[in-house]
């Protein structure tokens, strides 16, 4: 018998009356290739236009739509309804996250710390004139940071990492994966000073390599991965006489 | 307010653990199968299992110096993950379970050195 | 930003953010949580049982007389659960050395699998070795 409707349990809170958030449950018409957030849109525009959450693309790229569908962190636009029959289906906010309300999270400690590592090229008083033409790298030099260079900002590995929520000043898993990526680009001539910011306090060393984040990461970055290597990496580069970082 | 790095206590204490579990991963499963499990089962004869050659083995400096390794690893990988695992399920007080963590490593290692090498 | 910072704030009525905790038993939340707490509690029967090896070779000193090996059904499972212990640790502690070490060969780097298989090899020769070892000394 073919699937007519599915049940979804959307975390509510309107601060203005609610002391702490609450589920509501929505029936809509189901098909097969709908996902979490056509889901929630055929909500908000059939039965109740006061659900807030954030989206954007639909295609898994601009990293918006971030939430827990049934205790695991996901984006909404990539989760197909039809993996949860027969449902309900629980859709809350990103954990670790302050809620402002419904699926909508604060996300200000993510932008702060993702800026402490400064993800973004940074020259030296070397490089080439703007005339003598473009950087060039070898699809060797790519493939070393390509990876860690898929990160969408999406914060479902913040929301998996329980260090995150035991430590909240922890820098976190993008960040110290994007520190990463910007260390191995050729281009990039600040890797010592990222460097000492991910080796420093409330940074690599709280990391207990749950390994959490890089399972719930929608783009396959294993930020896990870049801060075990950080943290091989930068220590033979302390201990070792040629290691270079002191 | 982040403190910039490197911090090099935790690089030292990690960096040392991470050497630590790879010699308890490759050594402690052969010591265990074989002497808690084959041995008592009858199946194999072990070093410990007569007085005779036991005492002969752990008289041995080489042997005391491997023994020493050995408790050594196990005593520091059970210290570091200690620490980490009180922190996770108890929350806070990390430098607490920092002392609590390495400080039972290093009676554990001090207790195996002291034994190893007063018993002739 | 600004406008986040209010939304945040606690001071204007009806823009509360709800702080969410952790609680106590989040690490039965989700299976990589499980496997997560496994491995690092692997640490302590491990250690119980070197504790067990250590007070063996303390009981050295009472002479032969005094000398009683652990043989009883009891130690056997007890060895039993903490060898599973260890071999889980071994085999996830060793498949992080594919994860973090990045051995060069000109440009590109030795595939993780070929490290890591390199690393159960080593275990399994060390094992036999010591294994050996362990036997040939109880059989002088």
């Amino acid at each position: 018998m073919a699937v007519e409707t599915i049940q979804l349990s959307i975390t509510r809170y309107d601060p203005a009356v609610d002391q702490a958030p609450r589920q509501q449950t929505y029936e809509i018409p189901y098909q097969d290739d709908m996902v979490v957030l056509d889901a929630l849109n055929w909500i908000k525009t059939h039965l109740d236009g006061s659900v807030n959450y954030r989206w954007s693309c639909r295609m898994g790229i601009c990293g918006s739509c971030g939430m827990n569908v049934n205790g695991t962190p996901r984006l909404g636009c990539s989760v197909f309804l039809r993996d949860y029959l027969p449902g309900p289906v629980v859709v809350e906010p990103l954990p670790n996250f302050p809620v402002i309300r419904d699926l909508v999270i604060d996300m200000t400690s993510f932008m702060e710390k993702l800026a402490s590592v400064k993800p973004w090229v940074i020259s030296n008083d070397h490089a080439p004139a703007l005339a003598a033409g473009e950087h060039r790298q070898t699809p060797a030099q790519v493939e070393q940071y390509r990876q860690f260079s898929m990160c969408i900002n999406c914060m479902l590995c913040y929301a998996a990492c329980p260090v995150i929520a035991i430590e909240p000043h922890f820098v976190g898993p993008a960040a110290i994966a994007l520190a990463r990526r910007y260390d191995l680009d050729s281009r990039d001539h600040a890797g010592e000073e990222r460097l000492r910011t991910v080796t420093g306090s409330d940074a690599i060393w709280d990391c207990s390599f749950v390994g959490e984040c890089s399972a719930v990461c929608p783009k396959g970055v294993d930020p896990a991965k870049a801060i075990q290597q950080t943290k091989f990496e930068s220590t033979l580069g302390m201990l070792l006489p040629w290691g270079g970082f002191k | 307010m982040r403190r910039a790095g490197p911090d090099r206590v935790n690089a030292l204490l990690w960096a040392t653990f991470a050497q630590c579990a790879v010699i308890t991963a490759l050594i402690v499963p052969a010591h265990i199968l074989v002497q808690g499990v084959l041995a008592p089962l009858g199946i194999v004869p072990a070093f410990d299992h007569k007085y005779s050659t036991f005492a002969a083995a752990i008289g041995n400096p080489l042997v005391k110096i491997y023994l020493l390794v050995l408790f050594a690893t196990v005593f520091y990988t059970f210290g570091h993950r200690v620490r980490y695992l009180l922190t996770d399920l108890v929350h806070g007080y990390k430098p607490l379970f920092g002392a609590v963590g390495y400080g039972l490593a290093v009676i554990g290692i001090a207790a195996a050195a002291y034994i190893l090498f007063t018993t002739p | 930003m600004g406008r986040l910072q209010i939304a945040a704030s606690d001071a204007h009525e009806g823009t509360r953010t709800y702080a969410p905790r952790l609680g106590g038993t989040w690490f039965l939340r989700s299976r990589g949580y499980i496997r997560y707490v496994l491995r690092e509690f692997s640490a302590v029967p491990i250690a119980v049982w070197m504790l067990w090896f250590l007070v063996e070779i303390a009981r050295l000193k009472d002479g032969p007389k005094g000398y009683h090996p652990h043989m009883s059904p009891a130690f056997v499972v007890f060895s039993i659960v903490c060898l599973a212990f260890a071999l889980w640790h071994s085999y996830t502690f060793l498949s992080f050395s594919g994860l973090i070490m990045r051995i060069p060969i000109g440009d590109r780097f030795v595939p993780a699998n070929f490290v890591r298989g390199g690393a159960y090899t080593l275990l399994l020769v060390v094992s036999v070795l010591i294994g050996w070892l362990l036997v040939w000394g109880g059989a002088r």
